[in-house]
């Protein structure tokens, strides 16, 4: 049986690991450590290998949902986790520094990947600051001539981590038929 | 010599009806020779709010979670003292004026140096080409990316008490459609022939009035509220929010009836009025902020009921400019669909009837929706409508076999 994966990325901080526990049907692995770098002023545990979760599907097949490592010096993961990858799903925090430099980062870092497959936005702590609304982040994109979903996210919400991989689903093939 | 353009400060004023809004251009122009120029709110350097204003919270709040590290001169005739502000006294003297201004442009090169300091070699972060379809594998290794040891920006305590403008999004499926958006009689939408009648005019709405009373509180930078016979709505334009005090079950059936027909509401009270916050008392009820597209949003979906506005053709094409924020929208039948479709490029209604083989009153309602909310068009080029757009045929038939499972399962139909 093939293994299909879908990988969410993003800064430290974004709410990857919290994204993937809404999602899997399993209890998560968390690879979580306390923070001994400069992460710690973010967020006092970060991911320093992966994070791992699974829906199951009908007919006993799986989703295997992996976190990237937050913290960029294992970046070199990157390129492996993504093999058999079927989307991306881009976690931004709207309530750092410069969102939009991370949003380039991170599409750059991944140009390859999304060209293949497809990629869905979803931007964390909008209640927290209001500088920077979605409209602000599609016209960042449309800079970069890409038209792709950027939701408004609350990772601890399962219907807004929910509609974000639908998103990503229907980007990747608009032709699926709805339930 | 004359300073070049770049060495002057660009400044955009808030809260200062046209007459003051001149006097202050006057004044930079004559006074403040060389030092200052006006320019729109996303291109400036420094805010200048006039305190005395009746929306003048609400536009320092929303300058202040805007572009938190941005210096904002507040001008007012009392002594004011603000966090993060430069105060000057009115009448605004030449001198007082321009210290605020060498003072704001102090914070702003000390802001500069900081970044300069915190950001080192950023020179691989950034994407070069435009098309990410473009862009070939880096070979080099990509630089540290460190802005994780920055500290979080200005964050407003009072937003996530807005529970509604941040409250998730309602899937409606084809099940529940007809209960939560209405029936419209008269329409048969079985028979094709009959699709081409079904539209309607916002106009005749209370839809129409909300989308033209935003349009001049945008157009004169102005708190206002819209009055009516039956609940008033104030629109804050700075913030892109709304004010109001009704439930969705009594906008759901306000937004149903035409206004200019019904023996019961009256349009002439329909009118525009001037806010003062203050005085309206209304921005201690945080729970009843909403965002101005979630409602425009829902109020279309509400008043068009399956039909679709009468100023768009249904066989010209349409296009979508973006992806409409679905987490926090009422998301209709085959909405994301549609959107997906739209997204790769422009289809007419019917089109798009034909291509997803969906109810004509689904794509109705997504089109009256996103067109409320000025995310979607109609092609004025002939290109468009001669041009005929395939799906996107890139996924093999086992694949779309999976997406499909992925889906019903992230729908809660696949109880795995």
């Amino acid at each position: 049986m093939s293994q299909y994966k879908i990988i969410f990325t993003g800064p430290v901080g974004a709410g990857k690991t919290t994204a993937i526990t809404s999602l899997s049907d399993v209890p998560m692995m968390k690879t979580d450590e306390v923070a001994s770098d400069m992460t710690k002023e973010r967020k006092a545990e970060t991911t320093v290998a992966m994070d791992y979760g699974i829906m199951l599907l009908n007919g006993g097949e799986k989703i295997h949902l992996y976190g990237t490592p937050g913290q960029e010096r294992f970046d070199f993961m990157w390129d492996i986790l993504t093999v058999g990858g079927i989307g991306l799903v881009l976690l931004l925090d709207n309530s750092r520094a410069d969102p939009f430099k991370d949003m380039r980062f991170f599409l750059k870092s991944f140009s390859d990947f999304i060209q293949n497959t497809g990629v869905a936005i979803g931007v964390t702590q909008m209640d927290v600051n209001t500088r920077l609304t979605i409209d602000d982040y599609h016209r960042e994109l449309q800079e970069l001539d890409m038209k792709i979903p950027v939701f408004s996210v609350d990772a601890r919400e399962k219907k807004d981590v929910s509609i974000l991989v639908q998103a990503l689903m229907f980007s990747l093939d608009p032709g699926i038929d709805e339930v | 010599m004359k300073s070049k353009p770049t060495d002057l400060l660009a400044v955009s004023l808030y809260g200062m009806d046209g007459r003051t809004h001149n006097t202050m251009i006057l004044f930079f122009k004559n006074s403040c020779k060389g030092v200052v120029q006006i320019v729109e709110e996303h291109k400036a350097d420094v805010d200048i709010i006039d305190a005395d204003a009746m929306d003048a919270k609400v536009i320092l709040d929303h300058c202040l979670a805007r572009q938190p590290l941005r210096p904002i001169i507040i001008l007012s005739l009392e002594k004011l003292n603000i966090e993060h502000t430069i105060y000057v006294a009115k009448p605004a003297k030449t001198e007082t004026m321009l210290a605020a201004l060498t003072e704001a442009k102090d914070r702003l090169k000390k802001q500069k140096e900081k970044k300069k300091t915190i950001l080192k070699k950023p020179e691989d972060s950034i994407l070069d080409t435009a098309k990410v379809n473009r862009i070939k594998p880096s070979i080099e290794k990509q630089v540290p990316f460190e802005l994780s040891s920055e500290k979080k920006f200005y964050s407003n305590p009072l937003e996530q008490k807005k529970t509604e403008k941040h409250k998730a999004a309602m899937m409606i499926n084809e099940q529940n459609f007809s209960n939560f958006i209405g029936i419209i009689s008269g329409i048969d939408f079985n028979d094709p022939v009959q699709w081409r009648n079904a539209r309607y005019s916002p106009k005749q709405y209370y839809q129409g009035y909300v989308q033209s009373s935003i349009k001049i509180a945008y157009e004169k930078r102005q708190v206002v509220k819209l009055n009516s016979d039956w609940k008033p709505l104030i629109i804050l334009p700075h913030s892109h929010e709304l004010w109001l005090d009704f439930d969705d079950k009594q906008l759901r059936a306000f937004s149903g009836v035409e206004l200019t027909s019904s023996p019961i509401h009256d349009v002439k009270k329909m009118t525009l009025s001037k806010v003062n916050p203050k005085e309206e008392g209304f921005s201690a009820k945080l729970d009843k902020f909403q965002d101005m597209n979630i409602f425009v949003w829902k109020l279309a979906c509400w008043t068009s009921k399956g039909r679709y506005p009468d100023t768009l053709d249904i066989s010209t094409p349409v296009y979508l400019k973006q992806w409409p924020n679905f987490t926090r929208l009422v998301v209709t039948p085959h909405a994301m669909r549609i959107a997906a479709l739209l997204v790769v490029g422009p289809r007419s209604m019917l089109d798009i009837i034909r291509t997803l083989k969906v109810r004509p009153q689904y794509v109705f309602v997504f089109v009256s929706s996103a067109y409320a909310i000025g995310i979607l068009g109609q092609s004025k080029r002939r290109v468009d409508e001669s041009i005929e757009i395939e799906m996107p045929k890139i996924k093999s038939a086992p694949k779309k076999n999976l997406f499909s499972r992925i889906l019903n399962k992230l729908r809660g139909s696949d109880k795995a």
